[in-house]
């Protein structure tokens, strides 16, 4: 088992809740979240000797607090207890809110930005940093450092599933590359890895930073930015209580560089509170979720998806054979399955919900990703401030996407029959388990298609402060800077005009950390 | 078209609370006094009852006789409540005060009884027209109050032996 590294080490930590009410921290580099994006900053900064300040509004949790318990994991490692929604409620979104961010809870899952994207971008929006043969060394880097490798064990069952359903109709598969060392094989990656495996910034990049003296102040939310001038001259934060809700205390954190790292619902929504320039408004605007259909069927054999590496095998199929902004197009993945997750998202009460959860140990599950952001009739969601100043993400279902849903659905439907299910269900209020292909397919297209009758989920929120050096058609420039300040800077997947049709942390690793050792190496001059 | 009609719907929904309140005055009739604990976090009395009638019916067949697991759902649901955000459990706590509410409740639910009266086929009857509701809002509500069951019932490792799950392993 690996060490916690914060077993050992004099770290300068702050619990923000043991802070008085209207204290004051300084630093240098004030760097708001500590997901993928904010911890590679963190280290990049304090490595080359600024003094950072690291904001994180979860919780401090490693290893020994990791038990692998649906009812504590979510409640403290997820945004609003996992329970986060669409304005319409039409897409549950889960994101994280730890030290680490996303990085501590995710599934470890780690694809290079695709070809495809980035090629999108540079055509449709004038991108010129970002062409993926000038990334090639920086992804190779990023491999390197976060011990990213194509998984080599063999895949649980509900992988394998997957895997002889696409041989057997002849259709592309991959196998997947994770961030992980001496992994255990256990599949509780989405609780928090027990075990220090999963090399999320929590045990390198948020470790090696605090090495180098940054000083990381936990359960404290960023609120607004204070200005002077062209220039961000502190921002102000509020505690937070164990449920993610604002205590009374305030703290103000001063600093010469901003840089928010927030994801792609926390910097958004950061940026509008505080009312910057948006001459064009566009902060908030095109934010994507991938969002993701589900597909449960029955077999003979013990499946067990509670355990074994939750995603290793995937089909980008449906993606490579249509072109971005052709017909909707979607990743094949699984998920792990656990009890809670697994019975709050079934579409039933009763008797049936109970039929399906009886078959607990026998039940495979596969996902589809739905690409966004890449057709006219796909331009994303809207994240917005209610009344209180908390973020809403409004992101309305075009009929576009919809057909991508419903087709979906019968694709996995005919991989999960094609692998030898005995049954499937589309997760869907007026679906029913299918018997023999033919049903499926014939049944499955009658499906309405709507909301909260067709369950979707998102676990990549992206978008929202996009990355352009024009004005117009950006909120930051291609470093990363806010067009309409001076040192304030945007660093995570909020930078994406579109989503990437491929699980983004590696793509948000790589990405900031290009940008942040630019901006250090600059600043450093 | 349908999103428009579920904003419509929720602003109808928060108007109406308050044409009732004051066309039948206060909330609740003092007819309604659980001998229940006051240590609920979320949870009043009157919303316990509401739970302890509607957990049997969405949690049938897994739900073992007894008070005691029934309480323990109930008691789950109520901390699992607490964790979500304050605009969620606002809204939980509208969809709560609605359904005290006798005008609302036979409207919307078909059931005049009070709720520990209420037969398990009404109730029955009740989720599934929510399920299947044209209204949006209709259809999401019944989506938050079924996850909140299940999710507390299906966090507690004496259901997990009931359907196959080993739970976590040793390390």
């Amino acid at each position: 088992m690996n060490t916690n590294p914060f077993d050992k080490n004099n770290f300068k930590i702050t619990d923000a809740r043991k802070s008085s009410n209207g204290g004051i921290i300084e630093g240098e580099i004030v760097i708001i979240g500590s997901g993928a994006g904010g911890g590679v900053a963190a280290e990049n900064f304090a490595k080359m000797g600024f003094n950072v300040v690291l904001l994180e509004e979860g919780s401090l949790k490693t290893s020994k607090d990791f038990n692998m318990k649906e009812d504590e994991a979510y409640p403290e490692l997820y945004q609003e207890s996992a329970s986060r929604r669409t304005l319409d409620k039409g897409i549950k979104i889960l994101q994280g809110k730890a030290v680490g961010g996303g990085t501590t809870i995710n599934w470890t899952s780690s694809f290079r930005t695709p070809r495809d994207t980035l090629r999108f971008w540079e055509k449709e929006f004038n991108i010129s940093n970002f062409k993926y043969d000038k990334l090639i060394p920086h992804f190779e880097k990023i491999e390197k450092k976060f011990n990213i490798n194509k998984w080599d064990a063999p895949p649980n069952e509900n992988n394998e599933v997957l895997s002889v359903g696409l041989n057997k109709l002849g259709l592309s598969k991959g196998i997947i590359s994770r961030n992980v060392k001496d992994c255990m094989n256990l599949g509780f990656c989405g609780m928090g890895c027990p075990v220090n495996a999963k090399q999320s910034t929590l045990v390198s990049s948020i470790p090696n930073a605090l090495n180098d003296n940054a000083h990381l102040v936990h359960n404290l939310r960023a609120i607004k930015f204070k200005l002077k001038n062209d220039e961000v001259t502190s921002v102000i934060c509020e505690v937070v209580n164990n449920f993610g809700h604002r205590e009374k205390q305030r703290i103000e954190v001063k600093g010469k560089y901003f840089i928010s790292c927030g994801g792609a619902i926390g910097t958004p929504s950061l940026l509008l509170r505080s009312s910057l320039p948006d001459p064009f408004s566009l902060i908030g605007k095109r934010t994507f979720l991938h969002p993701v259909s589900v597909s449960a069927s029955l077999f003979n054999q013990k499946i067990e998806a509670s355990y074994g590496a939750p995603q290793v095998v995937y089909s980008d199929h449906f993606l490579d054979s249509r072109s971005p902004n052709g017909p909707a197009g979607y990743k094949l993945e699984t998920p792990p399955i656990h009890p809670v997750i697994l019975a709050s998202f079934i579409p039933e009460h009763g008797k049936p919900h109970r039929e399906i959860m009886e078959q607990f140990p026998h039940l495979q599950v596969l996902i589809a990703l739905q690409r966004d952001g890449f057709h006219p009739e796909s331009v994303g969601g809207k994240v917005a401030l209610k009344n209180d100043g908390s973020p809403y993400l409004d992101y309305p279902i075009t009929k576009y996407m919809w057909e991508g849903i419903q087709d979906s659905y019968l694709k996995m439907a005919e991989i999960q029959f094609a692998a030898g299910a005995k049954k499937v269900i589309p997760i869907h209020t007026d679906s029913e388990f299918y018997f023999k292909w033919s049903e499926a397919k014939r049944k499955i297209k009658e499906l309405p298609m709507k909301i909260h009758r067709a369950r979707l989920i998102s676990a990549h929120v992206m978008g929202g402060a996009r990355l352009n050096s024009k004005e117009s058609d950006g909120v930051v420039d291609e470093n990363g800077k806010f067009h309409h300040l001076n040192n304030l800077y945007v660093m995570d997947g909020s930078l994406f005009p579109t989503s990437l049709g491929a699980n983004p942390m590696e793509t948000i690793l790589t990405f900031v950390d290009i940008l942040s050792s630019e901006l250090a190496n600059k600043l450093k001059k | 078209m349908e999103r428009r009609s579920f904003f419509k719907l929720g602003i109808m929904a928060s108007m109406g609370l308050g044409v009732v309140r004051i066309g039948y005055g206060p909330l609740f009739s003092n007819s309604i006094s659980p001998d229940l604990e006051h240590s609920y976090l979320f949870l009043k009395p009157e919303d316990q009852i509401l739970c302890f009638a509607l957990a049997p019916v969405i949690l049938l067949g897994a739900l073992p006789d007894g008070r005691e697991s029934l309480e323990n759902v109930v008691r789950g649901l109520d901390k699992a409540i607490s964790g979500l955000s304050l605009e969620n459990q606002n809204e939980l706590r509208n969809l709560f005060t609605l359904l005290h509410i006798n005008s609302f409740k036979y409207l919307f639910t078909g059931i005049y009884k009070h709720w520990n009266e209420t037969s398990l086929t009404s109730l029955e009857i009740f989720l599934k027209k929510w399920r299947y509701n044209r209204i949006p809002i209709l259809r999401m509500a019944y989506q938050s109050i079924v996850e909140l069951f299940v999710s507390s019932w299906y966090a507690r490792e004496e259901s997990w032996k009931l359907i196959g799950y080993d739970g976590p392993p040793e390390i």
